[in-house]
């Protein structure tokens, strides 16, 4: 089922709440006129975490900032008493608040009020085009009459039960009699509506930012053998460890620090999932400090914990399971780019571009598996792909090449003052693209073989003009 | 005997891909892993190809696939089109030849993986522990090296040498190579297959070489 989709797939007609596979076709999902969408499975703990450092974030415009009270929250509360004076206003602290989540690609409805239910209920309720909606204080009730009983924060079977008896709007609910709403609706209705016409108070739970966890050794004598360093390390990782398991996370992220005489290292270690494992830590930052040159006389060893996450629940086990592969690839990953660098040790993807040397990126495969995987690429996607070399030049190399007529296939070649005579040819192939980029590409692209059997892919260069060899097919 | 069948564009392969090019040359290993194959072909031979069809077959057993690209030259689309899974697979761009062999080593150290990629000219003892970690993980080296070291010393279980031959007179798309086994371990026989690679069609074909120059598509293509 749909839990949340984008205002492109609303476009075309997708819903909250509908079967994934009537989402796919509404998409146009294995038709080539449309641009492949992604499906990603839903994420509850990672959609609160998100939510989590956006509230953390949000401390900026207000000294008290929470989550709402829901199952699947999505709403950030904010107590504001007094902080428009800071920024110019009230409406200046909400179109500011509003373009600092804008920048980071969330899409934002803004709603003040003098009580929370009022303004969670105008932040959601109101009209599409109006985005940000300051209630004047005393005007709760103006305001909430002509809303859905839906933006009274009703739990479903309320508002079921409502609907049944034909009550839609707040302002239905304010004509029954007062008394008589517990007996009939039980005791959230009641409290819900005294909570947004401020009868009843609330109160909001502040998400506080964890402090940061930072060990640090310092001495006036100074480390100088390798040895010692491990030493020192190890008991600073131990620490920052014991502080994590206390909250019940692991370690996502570190920063080493190494100063001394004049200079100083730093060093970021990222993993692939949390741990708590002090000796796996351990191995990871030997395999930088024995590659690359530290300071000399090392007076200041400092780890700071970047990122952590709540550590999955693992059952013991007696022996090791021989059959489980994964935690060994993640180790792996986790080792070479420790050594190498996150930019190293790359996961490919395929991007939607017919200039060959674009038609691929990568991203790094500890941020690729942090961040949620897309669906699979339709195999159409590689249906005229069949074609292209393993292995592609970085720049292609020009070639000169002999024609029969003037724009014709090759009949041979020349390569490293090596002359080949075409056999067979394919093509061409007419790659014409990237004029909206500045740099406009036509080529016309062939696949040569020569007299002894070894494929080339050559390719004549309509906008530069000549020749170039742009890989062989190995 | 196997033979591919193509879906989709995606170059299919049966399972006996391996068991084409590598258990026939080193019949007792058959399955097993912790082996180390050199391909040495020259350039646009289609050596590389070849490597790659079985990395993917042993993808879809679960291994682990890493590509080592020291030059920054490798093309994942071509690798998808082969059918490899480019969300399972991890390419390493390292630096420089050291690092580069120790990517290498800890990637052939860690359980059943199969690591493929070029690896030129390099001590023979840097081999030597390559095969010493592919035999510690269990898993699959697939060196690609130029033809010119095929008079260097290896450690390698097995020597494969492709060598591209005047492909057969067909429409579309489609190139024969030659794979003789220069070395195998335990073995005396310098034997040879031939094979083709039919891209339009998506299919991998075994020739036969007796008599007559037609090949022999052993299995049928799948629909």
């Amino acid at each position: 089922m749909v839990a949340a989709c984008c205002r492109a797939a609303r476009r075309a007609g997708v819903r909250a709440g509908i079967p994934l596979a009537e989402a796919k076709a509404l998409c146009g999902v294995g038709t080539d006129e449309a641009a492949l969408p992604r499906f990603l499975p839903e994420d509850p703990p990672a959609d609160r975490k998100a939510l989590q450092r956006l509230a953390w974030d949000c401390a900026t415009f207000s000294p008290l900032v929470g989550i709402e009270d829901q199952e699947r929250p999505s709403s950030l509360l904010l107590d504001i008493s007094g902080c428009g004076a800071c920024f110019g206003g009230e409406p200046r602290l909400a179109r500011q608040l509003q373009e600092s989540l804008q920048t980071r690609r969330y899409y934002v409805r803004i709603g003040i009020s003098d009580t929370m239910g009022t303004a969670w209920a105008v932040a959601h309720f109101q009209k599409r085009s109006q985005t940000i909606r300051i209630v004047p204080a005393g005007e709760q009730e103006q305001v909430l009459r002509p809303l859905p009983i839906e933006a009274l924060r009703l739990s479903p079977p309320a508002v079921e039960k409502l609907h049944h008896l034909d009550i839609r709007q707040i302002t239905q609910l304010l004509a029954l009699p007062r008394r008589s709403l517990p007996s009939r609706f039980g005791e959230e209705l009641l409290l819900r509506l005294d909570q947004a016409l401020g009868e009843v108070p609330e109160t909001i739970v502040a998400e506080r930012r964890p402090v940061p966890i930072r060990e640090v050794w310092e001495s006036d004598c100074p480390l100088q053998e390798a040895a010692a360093l491990d030493v020192v390390a190890a008991l600073l990782v131990e620490r920052a460890l014991e502080k994590l398991q206390q909250r019940g996370e692991g370690l996502l992220e570190l920063h080493m620090l190494l100063q001394g005489d004049g200079e100083s290292a730093h060093r970021p270690l990222s993993l692939l999932r949390p741990t708590s494992d002090g000796r796996h830590v351990m191995g990871l930052l030997r395999l930088w400090w024995e590659r690359f040159p530290l300071p000399r006389d090392i007076t200041r060893v400092e780890i700071e914990v970047v990122e952590a996450a709540t550590l999955p629940a693992a059952q013991q086990q007696l022996w090791p399971d021989d059959d489980d592969c994964g935690p060994e690839t993640h180790g792996l990953i986790e080792k070479l780019s420790s050594r190498l660098g996150r930019r190293a040790v790359l996961r490919p993807q395929i991007c939607a571009e017919q200039q060959p040397e674009l038609a691929f990126g990568y991203e790094s495969c500890i941020e690729s598996a942090r961040s949620a995987k897309p669906s699979e690429s339709e195999p159409s996607a590689y249906r005229f792909l069949l074609s292209r070399p393993l292995w592609l030049k970085r720049e292609p190399a020009p070639v000169q090449v002999w024609c029969i007529v003037p724009d014709g296939p090759p009949y041979r070649f020349s390569r490293r003052g090596e002359e080949q005579t075409v056999a067979r040819c394919w093509g061409p192939e007419r790659i014409t693209t990237g004029w909206w980029r500045g740099t406009h590409v036509r080529r016309d692209y062939y696949h040569v073989e020569t007299a002894a059997g070894c494929r080339y892919w050559l390719f004549r260069d309509w906008e530069q003009g000549g020749w170039f060899l742009h890989a062989l097919f190995d | 005997m196997g033979a591919a069948a193509g879906r989709d564009g995606v170059l299919e392969l049966s399972a006996e891909c391996r068991r084409v090019l590598v258990d026939e040359f080193l019949p007792h290993s058959s399955g097993a892993g912790g082996l180390l194959i050199e391909w040495l072909s020259r350039g646009g031979a289609g050596g590389a190809t070849l490597a790659f069809l079985l990395a993917r077959e042993e993808q879809r057993r679960g291994a682990a696939v890493v590509v080592i690209d020291r030059h920054r030259e490798f093309y994942p689309p071509a690798a998808a089109a082969l059918g490899l899974d480019l969300a399972e697979l991890i390419v390493v761009c390292p630096g420089s030849q050291n690092d580069a062999l120790w990517a290498w080593e800890q990637s052939l150290r860690s359980r059943g993986a199969t690591v493929v990629g070029p690896l030129e000219q390099v001590p023979v003892h840097a081999l030597r522990r390559l095969k010493l970690a592919a035999e510690h993980g269990g898993g699959l080296a697939l060196l690609l090296r130029p033809s010119r070291l095929q008079a260097t010393a290896s450690w390698a279980d097995l020597r494969l040498a492709a060598t591209p031959t005047a492909s057969p007179d067909r429409v579309g798309l489609c190139r024969r190579v030659r794979v003789e086994a220069l070395y195998v371990r335990g073995g005396f026989d310098r034997r040879s297959l031939v094979v083709d690679i039919t891209d339009e069609t998506a299919s991998l074909s075994l020739v036969s070489e007796l008599a007559d120059r037609a090949s022999a598509d052993v299995a049928t293509r799948a629909s």
